[in-house]
């Protein structure tokens, strides 16, 4: 094809084109061909490297390096074999993050030592403090008499002396709260890593890992997006043991446990696990465990990534993990017997399991009294299923089932749809993906110009199609309500799937009218059935039928919430004896009752 | 894998239901009222009354308001009532649907000969709804339809909708619907009152300003001036699938009664003591009326209907102190007396006149057979108007109204 194009143009032309194209089309620079060569990945599988190119060196170097870290050497006597392992490891001196400060350790004669930090992730101030002024100036006072007449015998004991040195420099010269031993550079690097100093002193073969960790980090502040009028307004924020904190803040017991578990292989995240010892069943605490450490991953850094490694069913219709950034409510579906997924770095944590009911509720519901926390949910059962069906059904009644509907309302219908030029669902598509649109839109737009984002949604969009007869004003009641009712479930992930699901049923409401509707809502609840989270049925207690307290579909009196939910199973089932409120009369009857209390 | 290739086999099945029955709304013509008449060139008038919905909505962007007209007329001569409904087709450019018709006019003349051959249509085709309404006009029905403008509402299926459902506040008009006048067709045992409609008439005639009760017209008679074309007023009662004649409003109000479907009556009665003035009362339904069916040695039944009504004094013109507690009896007297008039009339016609039970008294006593076949064999229908029937008033004053003693102005 190109010769017969090239072959009608003269030579003017073709220098012309490729003229052009040079200033249109980025072109790989010329030189140096063997460092940037557009066949290099050919020949890469072939294995034929061109001989002394950059690529082949770098890969034999980083090969020889991570297979030197996976043996995970132990750390060498000799400080000077220990820093130019270091150095290589950390790409020095290319690398200007990685601080090594060699200093002498201030005894007689002076011991050569070496701190070893990233610059940044380490707090300054801890690092001279507590670490190089104690060791270059008061070492002297503390360690001089004693290693002096020590140091006389060495040879045989030598070993034994060092191990005495490295308690003392430990025990009396550094006043960090936490101090360990590291033997291995695996360790050592990943405290560096995490922005910890490492006490390298000549002649030890285990390094000192001293607590400098300063992270800039954001305070505890409120919750952004579970946000209630009544109750706690703290939320999680990215340090894990802040957030830790923040749980332990609520539940002050000594069978809350933490077990962390390093998930990803690059950038190993610290993930927290959380359970109530004496309540979480022990199977549920395993099976947990079990899945974050299977995961083979480079990196997971936000909760999000996490839940797609560890649910059930990635294909499922709904979340089967609840990601929440309240510290309330992760305490309280501890205390419910579930456990908690808190990844450092990452203010949304994830509890395991979850069921469709909970998806429904919000922290607020056990704030209020309880007739308005029930009303609340019912609420929101009605936005979930204008969310879902409203559209569905909008398009099916009034394609198919004219006669539902009341003669006015359908004259009504009609007139405005009079000069609608589009079918129903066209109308109706139109309008929802604008409406999705909007709110996408929404949550991209840079916060200066949002602003004109609710111009540009609710005037142009909800008004002049209107007027421009595109769609009808019917239209924009539905597809509003159809928003509120998809604001209105407080579960974000929720109401994804919900918003998604809709299409589904428009579609099947245009196909086959309430029949369609009916046939998906009969799928849609199979598929939920039959979706477990963590071995939970997702629709229990309702299917199947499990003991429940009075806290799922509405929310019962906060004194009667007196069991855990059966389908956690959980160690102790009570929650509160069956008269929780002691000032009421008890009637001898109840008193009676076996397992009453 | 098998389970992507079934849910692909699956989905595309939703589509082999091809969506034969979709249709937009703005499609379709929405008939709101029916009107069959005797033909002129063909068996049948079949005249349609379909809305139009643009100027009904207003957003059809004229915004002209209530000046257009908001419903289309049409009649035709066809074989059958579908057969209209096809042949619209030719003058309209939308699919005829029915599911919406609130009214089917029988015009006089059709309904005296072949009332129930015209109403097997409306039980067997599905667009029709039980709670149609069925009227019989006084005269051709697409007079009717071409009379009946709604004034107060845009819609016309509103129009006749809340036209006939005015049942449950005025006894002048049956409770009616498709379903029960169908009923009533059907079994042995009852006649149907089905509400008349009619274009009203300038009869004529010597003015005569003598006192008579506001229930003594019949729709099209109603002494009045202005307002709409079309009154909807008394009963035409059916018996064998014709049409016998016609119940005014009183005579109504008397077979609601009986029947249990009375809701509410003002009643205009005759001052006992003070001739030439009235008493105006309010009347509603205390219980169920009791009715009791015995069949006498002669063969023939004796019905005792007993009617509890209770009701309210609006207004008493002599200022006579009849709100005394001792002296209500007067009072309740005087309402029972006027009913048993109105009774009387009534009973005459559906004895003497019509010979039709349409009080629906077989009904109580069809449970005095054992079987449908004895039932059937007995034959209400010939006996009832040689049945010893009485139909008896119990009333009783409820409230007095916001005055407790009439003071007459100075």
């Amino acid at each position: 094809m190109n010769d017969h194009f090239q072959s009608r143009r003269g030579p003017h032309e073709v220098s012309l084109l490729r003229t052009l194209s040079r200033l249109l089309v980025f072109r790989e620079p010329q030189e140096p061909v063997s460092a940037f060569d557009s066949g290099r990945e050919d020949r890469r599988r072939a294995g034929g490297v061109p001989a002394g190119s950059g690529y082949q060196d770098k890969f034999r170097e980083t090969y020889r390096l991570n297979a030197l870290l996976e043996q995970d050497p132990p750390l060498s006597t000799s400080l000077d074999e220990n820093e130019r392992l270091l150095r290589e490891i950390f790409r020095l001196p290319e690398n200007k993050d990685v601080v090594l400060r060699p200093f002498s350790i201030a005894t007689d004669p002076p011991l050569r030592a070496l701190l070893v930090s990233l610059d940044g992730p380490t707090d300054r101030n801890v690092q001279n403090l507590a670490i190089l002024q104690p060791l270059m100036l008061l070492a002297g006072l503390r360690l001089d008499q004693r290693l002096a007449g020590e140091e006389n015998t060495p040879g045989a004991n030598g070993a034994s002396t060092r191990q005495e040195l490295l308690r003392r420099i430990r025990e009396t010269l550094l006043p960090g709260s936490k101090v360990t031993p590291a033997g291995t550079f695996k360790d050592v690097i990943s405290d560096i890593l995490s922005g910890n100093s490492v006490l390298f002193v000549d002649g030890l073969d285990t390094a000192l890992v001293i607590e400098t960790r300063g992270w800039a980090s954001r305070g505890v502040g409120t919750p952004q997006v579970e946000a209630v009028i009544r109750g706690p307004q703290d939320a999680f924020t990215e340090q894990i043991r802040i957030n830790i904190t923040l749980v332990r803040k609520i539940l002050r017991r000594s069978s809350l446990v933490t077990e962390f578990i390093k998930v990803g292989r690059m950038g190993a995240h610290q993930c927290a696990v959380l359970y109530l010892d004496d309540i979480a069943n022990p199977d549920l605490v395993a099976e947990v465990k079990r899945r974050l450490r299977s995961i083979q991953v480079d990196y997971v850094s936000e909760s999000g990534m996490l839940e797609q490694f560890i649910e059930d069913a990635p294909a499922g219709l709904a979340p089967q993990v609840k990601a929440t950034e309240r510290p309330d409510r992760v305490a309280a579906s501890l205390a419910e017997g579930r456990v908690a997924i808190l990844l450092d770095g990452n203010p949304w944590a994830l509890v395991v399991p979850t069921t469709f009911f909970s998806m429904l509720h919000a922290a607020e519901d056990a704030y209020v009294r309880w007739p308005f926390g029930t009303f609340a949910r019912f609420i929101r059962y009605l936005g979930l299923g204008m969310a879902l069906l409203l559209p569905g059904v909008y398009v099916a009644i009034i394609t198919y089932h004219q006669e539902f509907v009341p003669t006015d309302l359908l004259l009504a219908f009609t007139g405005a749809r009079e000069q609608v030029p589009f079918p129903t669902v066209v109308e109706v598509l139109l309008m929802e993906f604008s409406f999705e649109l909007i709110r996408e839109a929404g949550i991209r737009i840079p916060g200066t110009v949002g602003t004109t984002l609710g111009i540009v949604g609710a005037l142009i969009l909800g008004q002049a199609a209107v007027e421009a007869k595109i769609v009808s004003p019917i239209l924009i009641v539905i597809v509003a309500l159809t928003a509120l009712g998809s604001f209105a479930i407080p579960n974000y992930p929720f109401s994804l799937s919900i918003r998604m699901l809709r299409f589904a049923y428009i579609a099947l409401g245009s196909l086959l009218g309430l029949f369609g509707i009916l046939v998906g809502l009969f799928v849609h609840l199979a598929l939920l059935a039959r979706l477990t989270s963590f071995g939970v049925p997702y629709l229990a207690p309702v299917a199947p039928v499990t003991r429940s307290g009075p806290d799922f579909l509405w929310r019962g009196p906060a004194w009667e919430q007196e069991q855990r939910p059966d389908y956690i199973d959980p160690l102790r089932r009570r929650r509160q004896p069956r008269i929780s409120r002691g000032w009421v009369r008890v009637r001898k009857k109840d008193d009676e009752r076996p397992g009453g209390r | 894998m098998r389970l992507l290739k079934l849910g692909f086999l699956l989905l595309t099945a939703l589509f082999l239901a091809g969506c034969w029955d979709y249709q937009e709304p703005d499609e379709v013509a929405w008939v709101v009222a029916l009107g069959l008449d005797r033909g002129r060139e063909n068996l049948l008038t079949v005249t349609l009354q379909i809305a139009v919905a643009a100027n009904i909505a207003g957003a059809g962007g004229g915004g002209a308001g209530g000046t257009e007209r908001t419903a289309l007329t049409v009649s035709m001569d066809v074989p059958s009532l579908l057969a209209a409904t096809e042949l619209t087709h030719a003058w309209v450019n939308r699919r005829i649907d029915l599911s919406h018709t609130k009214v089917v006019i029988f015009g006089r003349e059709l309904a005296e000969t072949d009332f129930s051959r015209h109403l097997a249509p409306l039980v067997r085709f599905r667009e029709f709804r039980p709670t149609t309404q069925v009227l019989v006009a006084n005269g051709r029905a697409e007079e009717v339809l071409r009379a009946a403008e709604p004034v107060l509402e845009t819609n016309p299926g509103k129009y006749w909708e809340l036209h006939t459902g005015a049942w449950d506040t005025t006894g002048f008009i049956p409770r009616n619907g498709f379903l029960n006048v169908n009923i009533d067709n059907k079994s042995p045992g009852a006649a149907a009152g089905v509400i008349l409609v009619g274009v009203r008439r300038d009869e004529g005639g010597p003015p005569d300003p003598t006192p008579k009760s506001q229930g003594s017209y019949k729709a099209g008679t109603i002494p009045r001036r202005g307002g709409p074309q079309v009154d909807i007023m008394g009963a035409a009662v059916i018996r064998n699938g014709r049409m016998v004649g016609v119940l005014n409003g009183d005579e109504t109000a008397i077979m609601k009664m009986v029947r249990g479907t009375f809701r509410e009556t003002i009643k205009v009665v005759p001052d006992p003591l003070h001739p030439g003035q009235f008493i105006i009362v309010q009347i509603f339904p205390r219980q169920q009326p009791e009715v009791d069916v015995r069949i006498g040695e002669d063969g023939l039944p004796r019905v005792t209907a007993r009617v509890l009504l209770e009701g309210n004094i609006i207004f008493i013109q002599s200022g006579e102190h009849y709100e005394r507690p001792e002296r209500l009896r007067q009072v309740e007297r005087a309402v029972e007396e006027n009913l048993r008039k109105d009774a009387r009339a009534a009973l005459d016609k559906a004895q003497n006149e019509f010979g039709a039970d349409f009080f629906a008294l077989g009904y109580h006593a069809k449970r005095l057979f054992p079987t449908w076949q004895a039932w059937e064999d007995f034959a209400w229908d010939e006996k009832f108007p040689e049945a010893a029937v009485s139909i008896d008033f119990d009333f009783q004053v409820r409230q007095i109204g916001l005055l407790r003693e009439t003071v007459p102005g100075r």
